[in-house]
């Protein structure tokens, strides 16, 4: 009877669950069983032709292969600026807004902008800007020096700074709400009693603003390792991983290997990385973060 | 004195956010012999041209249709899915709960790179390319996740009383969701929405995947190929951008105060 | 008895007599039921002046046929990157584009091995007045180790060096024939402030060229020592092709951020009158008569400069058939609707026709009639091909049968020209060889 009592009372529960357990669950889980199975197999793309099994041989090459490295490193080159330009520029940026100032609408509206316009909108605009010969970066800083002529995105050793930068430049905007979100929740009162004893500005923002907004903070860590994997739009169109794959990123190698190589197995085995990656990633930076608790 | 510098600075970098998008609309009234001369020099004439280049040729406002009918699509059926998933969430215990809320936290941990291949091999086997519901489908699965989350987290702080009370008037499970719960978290599935419509209409990887027929590319599709079929018409691409950006934008200045605003509750209580 | 006898053999022969004639006049299933060919192709609309002629020609072909649709799908762009995604995809998830350009070699291979192109024997077997129309250059469609051929080229070119007379004459210098001049002509024009030969750092630029400098340095049989495996990319022949690339871009004969001139820039500044010199595929005319016509007459077409060492290699260079067309194994009907389509568009009227709106295509049908209208430089350059009869190579990756070798060798050569050494790119490509798991 109490069976039964609780079944029919799980019964609405569940069917409200189920769309979205259902969806998730033929549409993202089963392919990437499917695509770990890959990862063993060498297939060239063609429904009419059989993958061939080939065991860790996929690994092999991927460890040997120096994209994979690069695309490594690219990463952790968006996590550091993630960290360090990022953050920093939406807290400031956060700051600033939460206060009431004149003008506040103008700023929030450009602030934000960026985010709502499509990344690979975004992509070609700054590769117009970047250009060496007639963008706007290079014909502006000409002004002081004629002999200015920097490739941004051209010159492997700094395009993917390039891109790096832009990215930060897209989603400022979206963290400093974020962050500003945090900033209006943490009360009043306790920053007057700070006054009280003496605090001022800067102190003010390091004993009670940055504790309190810990929360905050540790959602935009997670969110940023897992978004530093993810990375593919801009980089798909400004570079396409190039020159001389200086600025592959996983997402977009998997994608070129695939879809331009036809190695549908190898592309499987990056997929594969990806994934225990930002699986590790991120239950590391979970155990880290949230066991100070 | 202090102020006034922050100020400059608040200025100086919402200035680097807005120039080069001026940029951009200054280009679209060059040709392309006046953007070889450089950013400072304006455009010659200020004809339309470009625009006529980039709507006729482009598609562009076919894109953006495209663009916005799966993000609609899309968003509707995400808020309403992650919304009934949020609020069983949020108003049951137990350790198979908790393992439901742990699924969801693996499909935004989890990258959605990893289910390409098999997807593409999947949809063609049913021949579902170049097809909306496909579009809807996939964008539903993916954006699901984060915003189940996001939707769980707000409605967590919704008190009990009210289901409670609901409960009293004779309310079954989903009529107190319905009726009742969804309602008041309307911020978080603003949020939620909102945050699904741009990553839907941001979209490149999936409609390049599954979009092959002219009719159907998304804006970004649209932008993507204009510029590389395009590259020694450099003004028509700008013209091609501007138009792209521009609904977005539009929408962005009429429902700015939702968005951020929304965006910002839900952030907190998420 | 006798009476109805006869009359039972008139009606037997009546029925039998229409049954011939019926049989005689059934028309084939494909002409009759609703049938639908996708069409992949590289001449798109707004950039392609061939975009026009082609899509008429196919016009006519639906208005003959009322139940046969055909869906256009092209893809621009010099850079073929997109293209190739497009075909790749379409195979990747079984939907095939039921006709397809492409150019042959690697690039197609895997496909004939899954057996998903149509083997076109039989058709030529059947009309060999159609297979005799085309130019013996169906070499990019068949494969060793396999029979059959399985495509048709459409248009054929080579690489020659054009040549802006005026800018010559300028500053008083002669078009070069070999290498050795070709380079103190290039010093004499970087010393008077002009970039001699730009040129786009996109990967096929690089690609083309390597191609036909391995022609004039070390001959054919590279190509087929490459693809067997008997010399590696490593080895010093490619290498010192690399190399001497490098070298003439560090004298500066290319400009300046390469990486960053796209190909139709590149064009461009010939095309304006910008650049002395341009070595390119017999497609430049078509850029110079869309941008500055009155330059046509003032270029000159020659084969690039040869090795000095090398005077026999000299009629060698990169070119062939450039685009072919490709059928996909579909239905019976469906097959035999687009074999129909096929021989519409590579019949002699339709490519007269096409040739006509756009005289400056080579086309490798040789049985249509070369435009009068066509521009002197085209000509000069075609008849420089039909004279000279040289040895021509498609692209030197193409002969492999790895199917992402060019698309490897072509990022290493734009890597390299973005930055990297010789070393280093040639190494890529070998690595890529050597971890091939066949």
């Amino acid at each position: 009877m109490r069976v039964r009592k609780a079944l029919r009372k799980g019964f609405v529960p569940a069917l409200m669950l189920l769309p979205s357990m259902a969806l998730i669950a033929i549409m993202f889980f089963y392919p990437i069983v499917d695509t770990i199975k890959l990862s063993f197999y060498k297939w060239n793309g063609i429904l009419q032709s059989a993958p061939k099994f080939i065991g860790f041989k996929n690994y092999e090459v991927l460890f040997r292969d120096e994209a994979f490295w690069t695309s490594i490193k690219n990463v952790g080159l968006f996590l550091l600026q993630g960290i360090f330009i990022q953050g920093p520029i939406a807290f400031i940026l956060a700051l600033f807004i939460s206060k009431k100032i004149r003008g506040i609408r103008y700023f929030k509206f450009t602030y934000f902008l960026p985010v709502v316009i499509p990344l690979t909108a975004i992509g070609i605009m700054w590769k117009f800007v970047l250009n060496p010969n007639w963008g706007l970066i290079n014909a502006a800083i000409r002004v002081f020096n004629p002999a200015f002529n920097v490739d941004f995105i051209g010159n492997p050793n700094i395009a993917i700074y390039s891109i790096v930068l832009v990215s930060a430049w897209v989603y400022v905007g979206l963290n400093m709400i974020i962050f500003s979100a945090g900033l209006t929740s943490i009360p009043a009162d306790l920053y007057e009693s700070a006054e009280i004893d003496g605090a001022t500005g800067i102190r003010k923002i390091g004993y009670i603003t940055l504790p309190m907004m810990m929360e905050s903070i540790k959602v935009y860590i997670i969110l940023m390792i897992t978004g530093s994997l993810k990375t593919f739009d801009l980089v798909f169109v400004m570079t396409r991983g190039g020159p001389n794959e200086a600025t592959m990123v996983p997402a977009l190698f998997m994608y070129l290997e695939t879809f331009s190589y036809t190695k549908f197995g190898y592309g499987a085995t990056i997929a594969t990385f990806i994934l225990v990656t930002g699986l590790i990633g991120s239950l590391i930076a979970n155990k880290y973060l949230f066991a100070r608790e | 004195m202090k102020k006034a510098f922050k100020y400059t600075l608040a200025f100086l970098w919402s200035m680097v956010n807005l120039i080069p998008l001026v940029m951009v609309v200054f280009g679209s009234f060059k040709n392309t012999a006046g953007i070889y001369l450089g950013p400072f020099v304006l455009p010659e004439s200020w004809n339309f041209t470009n625009y006529d280049t980039a709507l006729l040729r482009a598609n562009v406002l076919n894109g953006i249709g495209n663009s916005f009918l799966y993000a609609i699509l899309s968003v509707t059926a995400i808020v309403l899915l992650a919304s009934m998933a949020g609020y069983v969430l949020s108003r049951h215990h137990g350790r198979l709960i908790n393992g439901v809320y742990i699924y969801f936290v693996l499909g935004v941990l989890v990258p959605v790179q990893a289910t390409f291949i098999p997807l593409v091999a999947t949809v063609a086997k049913l021949g579902g390319q170049n097809s909306v519901l496909t579009m809807v489908v996939i964008y539903v699965t993916f954006n699901l996740p984060l915003s189940i989350l996001l939707i769980t987290g707000y409605m967590k702080g919704v008190s009990r009383e009210i289901d409670e009370a609901a409960r009293i008037d004779g309310c079954g499970a989903f009529r107190t969701f319905a009726s009742i719960i969804a309602p008041i978290s309307v911020p978080a599935l603003a949020t939620a929405g909102i945050l699904a419509f741009i990553n839907v209409y941001n979209d490149l990887i999936f409609a390049n995947l599954f979009i092959s027929t002219a009719a159907r590319q998304t804006v970004t599709q649209v932008i993507n190929g204009f510029s590389a079929q395009y590259n020694s018409d450099m003004g028509a691409t700008f013209a091609a951008l501007v138009v792209a950006i521009l609904p977005m934008i539009i929408v962005f200045m009429c429902f700015q105060e939702k968005v951020i605003d929304g965006l910002s509750t839900g952030a907190v209580k998420g | 008895m006798r009476r109805f006898a006869c009359f039972l053999l008139a009606v037997l022969m009546m029925l039998s007599a229409l049954s011939v004639v019926a049989t005689a006049e059934q028309v084939p299933a494909w002409q009759t039921k609703p049938i639908t060919i996708r069409f992949l192709n590289r001449w798109a609309e707004g950039v392609d002046a061939l975009y026009g002629p082609i899509t008429s020609a196919i016009k006519e072909f639906t208005t003959k046929y009322p139940n046969v649709t055909v869906e256009y799908d092209a893809v621009a762009g010099a850079d073929d990157v997109q293209f190739y995604e497009k075909m790749r995809t379409a195979a990747a998830t079984g939907n095939m584009y039921e006709i397809f350009q492409n150019y042959g070699g690697s690039t197609i291979r895997s496909y004939v091995d899954s057996g998903l192109l149509l083997d076109l024997t039989d058709e030529f077997k059947a009309d060999p007045a159609w297979h005799d129309s085309f130019m013996d250059v169906f070499s990019m469609w068949q494969f060793d180790g396999m029979e059959g051929v399985y495509g048709v080229p459409f248009t054929y070119f080579a690489t020659v060096l054009y040549c802006n007379t005026d800018l010559f004459k300028q500053y008083d210098l002669q078009i070069p024939k070999t290498i050795s001049e070709f380079e103190s002509v290039c010093d004499a024009f970087v010393k008077a402030g002009v970039t001699p030969i730009p040129r786009s750092g996109e990967g096929w630029r690089w690609a083309h060229w390597a191609t036909g400098m391995a022609m004039q340095k070390y001959g054919q049989q590279l190509f087929y020592d490459l693809a067997n495996r008997s010399k590696k990319y490593t080895g010093e022949e490619m290498m010192s092709i690399a190399q001497m690339f490098l070298d003439w871009q560090a004298k500066g004969y290319f400009g300046q951020n390469i990486a960053s001139m796209d190909s139709a820039t590149e064009q461009l500044l010939f095309s304006t009158g910008k650049s002395p010199m341009i070595a390119i595929g017999t497609w430049q005319p078509e850029n110079i008569v869309m941008n500055n016509p009155d330059l046509l007459d003032k270029v000159e077409v020659v084969w690039f400069p040869y090795f000095d060492e090398h005077p026999e290699l000299a009629n060698g260079n990169m070119g062939g058939p450039n685009e072919g067309l490709c059928i996909t194994k579909k239905d019976p009907d469906t097959t035999a609707a687009t074999v129909a389509l096929l021989k519409h568009l590579t019949s002699a009227e339709t490519v007269s026709k096409m040739w006509e709106s756009a005289p400056y295509t080579p086309f490798a049908i040789t049985t249509a009639k070369q435009p009068d209208n066509m521009n002197s430089l085209t000509k000069r350059a075609l008849k420089l091909i039909t004279d000279e009869k040289p040895v021509l190579m498609q692209e030197i990756d193409q002969y492999d049968e790895i199917a992402g070798l060019q698309d490897t060798l072509r990022n290493a050569y734009a890597g390299m020209m973005a930055g990297s050494t010789a070393e280093e790119a040639m190494k890529k490509v070998q690595d890529e060889i050597d971890s091939y798991i066949p």
